[in-house]
């Protein structure tokens, strides 16, 4: 058996895309953030109960992480083919990677389902899911669902929640 | 170079992991014409074609169907066969079926059809059929051309008998849905079968292209009765079976003699090329050369009165202490398994809906947006992605939106990646 490093169903070995969630199981990528011990280092609050004190330089080759500027409060992201940014919501079902709702994202406008991250190999896309109060890049609003390719230093607004964009590369 | 088909297997690994455990394989198998000469693969014709001529059909959709017929008509010669039935409350035929000496009357025939009253889906099919089968001894194509463009009330089982009696005549269906209003889940259940299938069209102008796309496969046929076999060794399962190019669809292959399981695929119609997939569920494994499944293509090549046939056995080493997780998938069978797992996807996501399953059918079309955007599929995903939360808000999805997923996941089938292998 293998377990989907996404959604956690068990699944027969050979699986290559998971037929729960639809995650491809075959990429390097993929199998590489799917080892279990491959916490990513620039995630504190993740790493620490975990941590096996084995390098991850060979394991994560780019890291993204947002900077809430409201708050100060730095979001290792998690390591998904696609990542919902918004406020999580358990009546309706709504659970994102990047749950804006501790950042204060409700008096923000940050909607439940506001935005997502589109991650390609080493490229990240930002999606605005036709959100109330708009995604802006670098101060540019983004159409709905039209992914954008952004970078390190790039600044996210979700309404009124400012992020900037960390991306680092680990090189052995 | 004689004209015959290629067949060309790839597996998901090249080796196995002997392991104790099952395992899953999937097989590509792609077919191509070789020495085809195109002017020979024109066939006789015998086209049934089956109009809905209900009141909702009244002004541009009527107007262009019947250009769309006059087109066919124009486009069959002498030794080619041809009737009209039309529907509504009741059922007419219009044009008996006959051979096309006249075409200036039949013209003039399909003029004259008007659109009035409900959609009785299952008496045009009934009449169809009874002029299909007059025909004695015709060893060219025969198809049933249906379009509808609403629902037809009660007599939903009747069409998807009728439409299999006609399969296993060997008669074809096209199954056309105009507008939004008609039933995809009966056009696609009636055209489940090898040799048959549907298609949406959005609006009235698309009519005609539909019809001309469907001219030009007829027109020409690569082979004939066609089918597949799959003999599987003691302790293998074929999970799934698939069409992959030129449409994504699921097939459902019935068990055959000395327990083959077999598919008719009916004629492979246009030269473009063929593709299928198959998802394996292998035993445990131990080391060495293993006998995996037989594949068996039979066919009837245009005017050769004997069936061929291609065989393949596919045989895999199983090696110990290989990686248990595939890092060698060739792209080819990666991408049309991508698109298998977004079909899949959203089949499930309609199954948890019938039961009421909201919450899931919509983290499986959210799941189906996910897999779509990484295809590359943006569109698609968008509307996919739309209904989802459409689907989440108010437990059921837009007419329209249904049959843009469906269709639209049927047609990645087209997208030509496997141009390489031809």
């Amino acid at each position: 058996m293998i377990v989907c490093p996404y959604c956690h169903q068990e699944l027969v070995e050979g699986t290559i895309f998971c037929p729960e969630c639809g995650a491809s199981l075959a990429d390097e990528e993929t199998r590489r953030y799917a080892e279990p011990a491959s916490p990513p280092p620039a995630a504190p609050a993740q790493a620490a109960g975990s941590s096996t004190g084995k390098t991850t330089a060979h394991i994560t080759p780019t890291q993204l992480r947002l900077l809430v500027l409201n708050s100060g409060r730095t979001i290792p992201c998690p390591l998904g083919e696609i990542m919902l940014i918004g406020r999580s919501d358990p009546s309706g079902g709504v659970f994102p990677e990047i749950d804006l709702g501790q950042d204060n994202g409700y008096m923000a406008g940050v909607s439940r389902r506001h935005a997502r991250i589109v991650r390609r190999g080493d490229d990240f896309f930002l999606e605005d899911l036709n959100s109330m109060n708009g995604t802006f890049l670098n101060r540019n609003k983004l159409p709905a669902h039209t992914p954008v390719p952004f970078q390190d230093g790039d600044e996210i607004r979700l309404g009124n929640l400012v992020l900037r964009v960390i991306i680092e590369e680990y090189l052995p | 170079m004689e004209r015959d088909i290629q067949v060309r297997c790839t597996p998901s690994r090249g080796q196995l992991p002997a392991i104790r455990e099952q395992q899953l394989l999937y097989l590509l198998m792609e077919l191509a014409p070789s020495g085809l000469d195109e002017s020979q693969s024109r066939l006789p014709l015998d086209i049934c074609m089956v109009l809905d001529n209900s009141s909702s059909m009244r002004g541009d959709r009527l107007f262009q169907t019947k250009e769309a017929a006059r087109y066919i008509v124009n486009q069959l010669t002498p030794d080619d066969y041809f009737c009209l039935i039309t529907f509504n409350d009741h059922a007419t035929v219009a044009v008996p079926r006959q051979s096309v000496q006249a075409n200036v009357a039949m013209r003039e025939h399909i003029s004259e059809v008007q659109a009035s009253g409900g959609t009785e889906m299952a008496r045009g099919m009934e009449l169809a059929l009874e002029q299909m089968l007059r025909a004695i001894a015709f060893s060219g194509v025969r198809r049933i051309i249906l379009l509808t463009d609403g629902q037809t009330y009660g007599d939903e089982n009747r069409c998807v008998e009728l439409a299999r009696q006609a399969q296993k005549e060997g008669i074809g269906l096209t199954a056309l849905g105009v507008g939004d209003e008609w039933n995809e889940d009966l056009l696609a259940t009636m055209a489940a079968h090898g040799n048959s299938r549907s298609e949406y069209i959005v609006n009235a102008e698309a009519i005609i292209n539909l019809f001309r796309e469907e001219m030009r496969l007829l027109q020409g046929i690569v082979a004939q009765e066609m089918s597949l076999a799959i003999r599987l060794s003691p302790g293998t399962c074929l999970q799934g079976l698939f069409r992959v190019v030129p449409e994504i669809a699921a097939l459902e292959p019935h068990e055959g003699r000395g327990g083959a399981l077999v598919v008719p695929l009916g004629e492979w119609m246009g030269s473009d090329a063929q593709g299928f997939l198959a998802e394996l569920l292998l035993p445990a494994m131990p080391p060495g050369e293993q006998r995996l499944l037989q594949i068996e293509f039979s066919y009837r090549l245009p005017r050769e009165r004997h069936p061929r046939e291609v065989r393949h056995e596919v045989r895999l080493p199983a090696v110990s202490g290989l990686a248990k997780t595939a890092d060698d998938v060739p792209e080819k069978v990666r991408r049309a398994l991508e698109k298998v797992t977004a079909l899949r996807l959203q089949e499930a996501a309609w199954r948890e809906a019938r039961r009421g399953n909201i919450e899931q059918a919509t983290r499986r079309l959210e799941a189906a947006a996910s897999r779509l955007l990484q295809m590359g599929e943006q569109s698609l995903a968008r509307v996919v992605e739309q209904e989802a939360e459409r689907m989440g808000r108010t437990g059921r999805t837009s007419a329209i939106g249904k049959k843009e997923i469906v269709y639209g996941t049927q047609r990645l089938g087209r997208h030509r990646e496997h141009e390489d292998s031809r």
